[in-house]
């Protein structure tokens, strides 16, 4: 089933001075269970896009489908949407609003209607997909760290069981091993629960490391779509669009201009380890000869 | 410029022991230097930070501002004048509809003339290149551009100092850009800076870098030398450049390379040595 986008369009305060195109021209699928990074500098259109995917913005023009469900119907079919299609805000521990953290994951299935032993069941599954254990669940969340508050507030879009999971910049903020565990985190969650996931971040190095496939946004058009490798042996194009390659990438388009045989496919400290190497090893080889 | 002298910062709530946020800090910060801090969350560092221009006094030790003691209420003012501060989020900092007049703000508080102020909002301005956007709104430029017009409401007051915590956060590529570039620029104009920051790239840029953690200094060196200490800073949870882990790495399985640089050229000059 997966996202379907056909000619998407979207403009800000329409008929006003302030009149913006948002989006403009979207055409896009996305298939079950894929892991795709979105970029795109400020203003790019990417949170105006991900809103779109459950029904929070309705398009002007164009028609997109979720799960088969056109985001235009409302009723029953929207409510259903939401559930679904789970989104993440930036900086989502500033919506907890619950006095345990049991009671703030539990907050959306309970609204669905769902009997107590199905939502315990959700909490705790919820919860241990974001590594936090029993001992946590009678705790305020505001006794707790930054980034285990904002694990919370993904516990609280998990226990939904969505289907596809999107999430703003949820590293935004985390200092180096804090990004890496909620990264890590993402990745396992990913594995695990086969849902789709759509990361939005301004962090290259994390969606190289992450994603497999990227969409590069750019005055609310889709720019690049690809692999991850074929995106981002494309530096030049993405400086232009405020944006930039992991410095791994960068490093390997500096070594190739200068004559090292390396690839482009070079976008994570492992794979630029191993191709330097298999370079310095058959180099060796070829000295000894 | 700032000097600590066994900084000690504690504090206690009804449940938890007293807590040591600092704990015997003393860093001296010369004139004209641009010090990037950094440390996991939680390390204390934006604590240190607000003891710069005496948002918070210590509860042990002493902070010295060009010489005055921020304990010293007379001198409170006079403190808060030297060292400008820019946060995180920049739609937190701005307060009008209208970029000059946010940056008049502070300039108009301490009671300035008009025409000066008028001359210190356009050198603020033209200082962080947003001359051409002071009618605009602040609340419709991009991320990098809002943060430039708190940096300049920042040094309309005339600070010697500026302390900038996490200004790039939340920014995307090109906002970071924008902002360091601008830092670089004052920096060079002959401001101290003091950047608190959790993206490693940025902090090879500075002067030196002051690594903290569990409200201790635990690194205090040029950038060159504090990167090198992967093995220490991975431990207590922060990172290094990428080109400075992939040589760390490769000498670790066994390759005869150097690990001390900074930047994907010098990493690429390396990396030539053995492969060209």
């Amino acid at each position: 089933m997966g996202i379907k986008i056909r000619n998407l369009e979207y403009i800000y305060m329409q008929g006003s001075p302030f009149e913006k195109e948002a989006l403009s021209d979207i055409n896009l699928d996305i298939a079950d269970g894929e892991f795709v990074g979105l970029i795109g500098h400020t203003g790019s259109g990417k949170s105006t896009l991900i809103q779109h995917l459950n029904g929070l913005l309705v398009p002007q023009s164009g028609e997109i489908e979720v799960n088969g469900k056109n985001t235009k119907e409302k009723g029953a079919h929207l409510k259903e949407l939401r559930q679904e299609v789970g989104l993440v805000f930036q900086y989502p521990e500033h919506q907890i609003f619950e006095e345990t953290v049991y009671k703030d994951v539990a907050f959306g299935p309970k609204n669905m209607g769902l009997g107590d032993d199905e939502i315990h069941e959700r909490v705790v599954e919820a919860l241990t997909y974001v590594g936090l254990d029993e001992s946590y669940y009678e705790m305020s969340p505001f006794e707790l760290s930054g980034g285990q508050r904002r694990r919370v507030a993904i516990a609280g879009v998990l226990a939904m069981r969505p289907k596809t999971l999107i999430l703003d910049e949820p590293a935004a903020g985390l200092d180096p091993a804090g990004r890496e565990e909620m990264l890590t985190q993402i990745r396992a969650l990913y594995l695990k629960s086969k849902m789709t996931v759509i990361l939005v971040s301004h962090s290259m190095e994390d969606v190289a490391r992450i994603a497999s496939r990227i969409i590069v946004m750019n005055d609310g058009k889709i720019a690049m779509d690809g692999k991850v490798s074929e995106i981002f042996s494309r530096g030049e194009e993405l400086k232009n669009m405020g944006l930039d390659v992991p410095q791994v990438s960068a490093l390997a388009a500096e070594l190739i201009k200068r004559g090292v045989k390396l690839d482009s496919n070079i976008y994570t400290i492992e794979r630029a380890k191993a191709a330097i190497m298999l370079l310095a090893k058959e180099k060796r080889g070829a000295e000894e000869c | 410029m700032i000097k600590t002298e066994h900084l000690q910062y504690t504090y206690r709530t009804d449940k938890t022991p007293i807590e040591f946020v600092l704990d015997d800090v003393n860093i001296e910060i010369k004139t004209g230097e641009f010090v990037a801090v950094l440390g996991h969350n939680g390390c204390g560092k934006s604590t240190l930070a607000k003891h710069f221009n005496g948002l918070l006094l210590p509860t042990g030790g002493n902070v010295y501002v060009s010489g005055m003691d921020t304990k010293d209420e007379e001198l409170y003012w006079n403190v808060r004048r030297s060292v400008g501060m820019v946060f995180q989020n920049p739609d937190n900092q701005l307060v009008a509809t209208v970029v000059e007049e946010d940056v008049a703000f502070a300039p108009e508080n301490l009671g300035i003339p008009s025409e000066e102020i008028r001359e210190r909002v356009d050198s603020a301005l033209k200082a962080v290149g947003m001359y051409e956007y002071r009618k605009h709104a602040p609340h419709r430029l991009s991320g990098g551009q809002k943060q430039r017009i708190a940096i300049a409401g920042a040094i309309a007051m005339r600070p010697q100092c500026i302390v900038l915590d996490e200004p790039t956060a939340m920014l995307d590529p090109q906002g970071r850009k924008e902002v360091i570039n601008t830092i670089k620029k004052l920096k060079d104009e002959g401001m101290t800076v003091v950047l608190i920051t959790h993206y490693m790239e940025e902090a090879t840029k500075a002067d030196r870098v002051i690594v903290m953690d569990k409200g201790n200094v635990v690194l205090d060196d040029v950038p060159r030398n504090v990167f090198k200490e992967v093995k220490l800073l991975k431990k207590i949870g922060l990172d290094v450049p990428q080109v400075t882990e992939l040589l760390y790495n490769l000498k670790k399985a066994g390759l005869p390379v150097n690990y001390d640089v900074l930047t994907v050229e010098e990493c690429a000059d390396e990396l030539a040595k053995i492969l060209l």
